[in-house]
């Protein structure tokens, strides 16, 4: 029987109708969430079904908002459906039920009046270790420049993320570099996933419905990179009524379309943003911002039956921008611009039989980037990637356990050049394997999830097995205020991203199989999670990291400028402790965190290798050595504050990290090219600059602090909510540096103070 | 103070200290050296040349500092101490340039200092070592007319015999007077090598001598004086691009040995050429 309080809601199925006669047999409870306002689906929406007050079986909804419960004993269950952000619902449900559930939530807006979100973490599989998941809800919490927010903006307040700067878009995980992060968008890999200005993501926020980051330790179902996977899954579109948003700020503005192709069945959504930032800079702040980016985004989602679904999801970007550009300095513009554009275009068909215990998806990806950097007049690089997927996958729900299978192939074709003259290289490798992952409920306190991934190339590394393990541990059952969490895993990087790591302004990027001949890059990850909640409003994490890494390639320092760097391989190893505390209310939010890590690699005595072709041309024998890598960034500090009253909405973000280590010199001279043995006509050559550099990485940046503030107010209308939102980005006007160019003896630094004024409406 | 305070204390503490700090320091606090050095100590001529340069701050900015520098070489197995002269030079291009000369043949096997100093404080230093004269050993003549040849041995190497070149000192008919027609060989060997044996082939090289003379190839009248072989001995730092022999600076210092050796050829071997035996009357 449905609760009086819940009454308004239309359940629209036969919860309590058709008592089947076969009451001893097994039988099958299946459905999905949705929202009740928008009738969107809602993806990763807990489950839970109880007897007699205890729980005896509970789902995540796929990415569909689709759950199924198989072997269950006919009877009387309670089943409660909960979101982030959505009032919890409760129902009976007398099993079996004759087809399909469709169960809606409302958006919490009466209920759970002090505290939202903390009920919604009581879940076991809300917390894991090394991973976060992140709702909607969260990423309005994090003050941008810009009324509409962005996940990117969100991953640089976790701990443990490092950013060399808010251009360029590069993201460090827990000593990962940005080309070891797997970023799906709806399952399609995007192999460049934020904008040239960094705290934007190459998709909008509004599009968003949930995100897990897992910052280390992530399942057998990913692979292919070897530090980090952000998959993020995007909302189906509104199915009853034409919606959508339209916002316009200095930094980025966008509209977004929600059109019901067919009632309750089939919906479109579409999503275009673009930069002004570049275009008003000169007038509003006095100097160039020589960035501009874009994004477009669609997605169809129909259901076919009341079993099966479709899903088509395309993405196009555009970044543009001089990420050496110094303001005010009289620079050729063309110079050292980088240009880069994503396509992924996706499709996935999940069928839900109405009586077998498995849930099925198949999905087709392509994905690409092209990108270009124009080093000086005659030299321009280019690098193209793409990859065709195919992936189908299979859930066996059995009980709280549960089994993951998949088999997957993936097509990869490298083209990247170096102008002036230089021979193309196109290449290409194909991979394909299997995984298999599963839940074991051991008991109530303790929870298993082992995994392995094998993996087969067309060249260079001929397989792969990568397992996996992670735990849960619950010491005081479900209802423990202490949850102990452990992850490890193997993991390979056989499609790898060159680019030059000891340049911040060049973030072009080679992506090309690994050599043949030589090892692939491979991690070990080792995470132990501690996570507390002393009060309901209180919690506190711990985490420990340490990520084994080999076999990566790194730059060697050339003494001549402006010349490719050859590459050396060498090991790592990154390690740390993130600690994260977040008071969680319904007017307030607060979050404070703090990270130590540590990332050092050693590069054994070898000879450098010429991957791009464009060396020196000479391998040179390269002697030991021990270095911090340039994202070597050993304390960060971050507090973010949401305070809402009302309609008002106030937000800040403080962060602090210390300084990341560069290449000092020892001094630059007139370097003389010695000829043949024993010819002293060198002597007298004009000769070229040069650089003689001191212990590689032995300096330290200046640290990096800014604090960022927003202000917001929504008027309800009629039709629309309307928001204004006034910002400032780099209140204090902090100097915080983002490359110092030792060659000129200039420096470039991020963003000064930059205020904004944002205006958003939404359709309702 | 309790100590959780004294603990958010001192963070605060190092956060304001540390975040008050914004400036980049590009040169290293204990960079290694201040000079770029350039030279070779030569054999084959009596003056020796050190380019000089000291380390700028920037790539913009202009070469100087030096002012006040001087250089002195040190013959190690000696002490024997050489100054260095400051000469007013520019490079090919015409920009000025830091150039010291010293006047002195350099000695077989000896290890040499080149100190940079100012008021006798030594700021960097560069060392290097003469090669050793290689050890030859002539062999067999074989063959006949255009393949008549003899295996050289050369022992104690260290290093690649460079510029070798055979030289005929020979009368022609028509003239008075020896002249001297050398016959080049060119780099005796790819890479560094601790010995060695090559082919002089007389034959051939009576070919080269004769259209030099501008004798027809059956001229019989050409006197054959003596042979020598010179080549010219790079130190290893040339061929060994991780040897550090500059202290307290960068750049390059190697030195080069110039070797000759001659040797007499049987009445048989100069008849098998086809030229007149006079090696006795040198």
């Amino acid at each position: 029987m449905l609760p009086r309080s819940h009454s308004r809601w239309s359940l629209t199925l036969l919860l309590f109708a058709c008592f089947s006669a076969g009451g001893v047999q097994a039988q099958s409870l299946y459905g999905r969430i949705l929202d009740a306002e928008t009738r969107t689906t809602l993806p990763g929406a807990t489950v839970l079904i109880l007897q007699d007050g205890v729980r005896i079986a509970g789902q995540i909804t796929d990415g569909s908002g689709a759950f199924r419960f198989s072997r269950l004993p006919a009877g009387r269950y309670a089943l409660e459906s909960s979101f982030v952000g959505y009032d919890v619902r409760r129902d009976t449900v007398d099993v079996p039920v004759p087809g399909p559930l469709e169960l809606t939530l409302y958006p919490a807006r009466t209920m759970l009046e002090e505290i939202v979100v903390a009920s919604q973490r009581s879940d076991t599989d809300r917390y894991a270790a090394g991973l976060e998941v992140i709702k909607p809800s969260d990423l309005a919490r994090v003050p941008m420049p810009d009324v509409t927010y962005d996940l990117a903006g969100y991953l640089l307040t976790l701990p443990g993320v490092v950013s060399t700067g808010d251009r360029g878009g590069q993201l460090f995980v827990r000593g990962g570099t940005p080309t070891q992060n797997l970023v799906l968008l709806d399952g399609m890999r995007i192999f460049q996933p934020f904008h040239v200005v960094g705290f934007y993501s190459a998709f909008p926020a509004d599009i968003i419905a949930t995100t897990e980051v897992y910052a280390g330790g992530f399942n057998a179902r990913y692979g292919g990179r070897i530090s980090s996977v952000v998959d993020i899954r995007t909302r189906n579109g509104n199915k009853e009524r034409v919606t959508g948003s339209a916002s316009v700020a200095p930094f980025v503005s966008g509209v977004r379309l929600e059109v019901p192709l067919r009632k309750n069945e089939a919906s479109l959504v579409l999503s275009a943003r673009e930069s002004i930032i570049d275009r008003i800079a000169p007038q509003v702040l006095g100097e160039e911002l020589p960035f501009r980016f874009g994004d477009r985004f669609a997605k169809f989602h129909a259901f076919l039956n009341q079993t099966s679904s479709v899903t088509l999801t395309a993405l196009r970007t555009s970044d543009t921008g001089n990420l050496g550009s110094t303001p005010g300095a009289d620079t050729a513009e063309d110079l050292r611009r980088s240009t880069w554009k994503n396509e992924a275009y996706g499709g996935r068909y999940t069928y839900i039989p109405e009586e077998a215990a498995v849930m099925t998806e198949l999905a087709v990806y392509y994905s690409s980037l092209q990108s270009r950097y124009r080093q000086t007049a005659q030299e321009i690089r280019q690098a193209d990637v793409s990859e065709l997927s195919l992936n189908i996958g299979f859930t066996y729900l059995l009980g709280l356990n549960q089994i993951n299978f998949g088999l997957f192939g993936n097509t990869n074709f490298f083209d990247f050049s170096f102008g002036r003259g230089r021979s193309e290289v196109s290449s290409g490798v194909s991979s394909g394997g299997a995984f298999i992952e599963g839940r074991w409920v051991v008991s109530e306190s303790l929870q298993l999830e082992p995994g392995l991934r094998v993996e087969a190339f067309s060249r260079g590394l001929r397989r792969t097995m990568a397992p996996r393990l992670r735990v849960l541990l619950l010491p005081g059952g479900t209802g423990s205020r202490h949850r102990l969490s452990l992850a490890w895993g193997r993991y390979h990087q056989q499609i790898v991203g060159l680019n030059n790591e000891q340049d911040v302004s060049d973030v072009f990027t080679v992506w090309t199989a690994s050599p043949r001949g030589t090892p692939v890059p491979t991690a070990l990850h080792y995470i132990a999670g501690w996570q507390v909640r002393p009060l309901q409003w209180l919690e506190v994490s711990l985490e420990a990291y340490r990520k084994n890494l080999s076999n990566l390639s790194f730059p060697v320092f050339s003494d001549e400028v402006g010349v490719l760097a050859e590459f050396s391989q060498v090991n790592g190893r990154a390690e740390g402790v993130d600690i994260k505390a977040e008071i969680t209310s319904r007017r307030v939010y607060l979050a404070a965190t703090y990270a130590r890590s540590r990332v050092a690699y050693i590069r054994p005595i070898q000879r450098s290798r010429a991957i791009f072709l464009a060396g020196t041309g000479q391998s040179i024998l390269l002697p030991r050595l021990e270095f911090n890598p340039p994202h070597d960034r050993r304390h960060q500090v971050g507090a973010t504050v949401r305070l809402t009253a009302g309609d008002w909405a106030f937000g800040s973000r403080w962060q602090f990290g210390s300084g990341l280590p560069f290449t000092q010199v020892n001094g630059y001279y007139t370097g003389l090219e010695v000829g043949e043995p024993g010819d002293t006509g060198f002597l007298l050559q004009e000769g070229s600059a040069l650089v003689s550099r001191a212990r590689p990485y032995g300096g330290r940046m200046p640290t990096y602090h800014r604090l960022d503030v927003s202000v917001e107010h929504t008027r309800v209308l009629a039709k629309a909510d309307l928001t204004v939102q006034a910002g400032v980005v780099n209140v204090y006007d902090r100097a915080n540096i983002f490359e110092y160019n030792i060659f000129s003896g200039s420096r470039v630094n991020q963003l000064p103070l930059v205020p904004s004024l944002g205006l958003r409406v939404d359709l309702r | 103070m309790s100590t959780p305070r004294c603990i958010i204390a001192s963070i605060v503490w190092v956060l304001v200290c540390a975040g008050c700090d914004n400036v980049v320091d590009p040169i290293a606090s204990d960079r290694n050296g201040s000079v770029a050095i350039y030279g070779v100590l030569d054999m084959r001529t009596e003056r020796q040349l050190l380019r000089l340069e000291a380390l700028r701050s920037t790539i913009e900015e202009a070469p100087g500092g030096l002012d006040g520098i001087a250089v002195r070489s040190v013959d190690e197995g000696t002490g024997v101490t050489q100054d260095w002269a400051l000469l007013d030079s520019t490079d090919r291009s015409g920009t000025p340039i830091t150039l010291f000369e010293a006047f002195f043949n350099p000695r077989e096997s000896a290890t040499y200092r080149v100190e940079v100093y100012r008021s006798d404080s030594v700021l960097s230093y560069a060392r290097t070592t003469i090669p050793t004269r290689p050890v030859l050993t002539t062999g067999s003549v074989v063959g006949d007319s255009s393949q008549l040849a003899q295996s050289i041995h050369l022992s104690d190497i260290n290093g690649i015999p460079e510029r070798a070149q055979v030289a005929y000192t020979v009368i022609d008919s028509s003239q008075s007077l020896p002249v001297t027609i050398p016959v080049a060989y060119g780099r005796l060997a790819t890479q560094p090598v601790s010995d060695l044996t090559f082919d002089v082939v007389y034959g051939s090289d009576r070919f080269v001598v004769m259209a030099q003379l501008g004798r027809e190839m059956d001229d019989e009248g050409v006197r054959f004086h003596g042979l020598s072989l010179t080549f010219d001995l790079p130190s290893p730092e040339w061929t060994n691009v991780q040897v550090d022999n500059v202290a307290g600076g960068l750049g390059f210092f190697g030195a080069v040995g110039r070797y000759s050796y001659t040797w007499t050829l049987e009445d048989e071997v100069v008849a098998a050429i086809g030229w007149i035996n006079e090696q006795s009357a040198q």
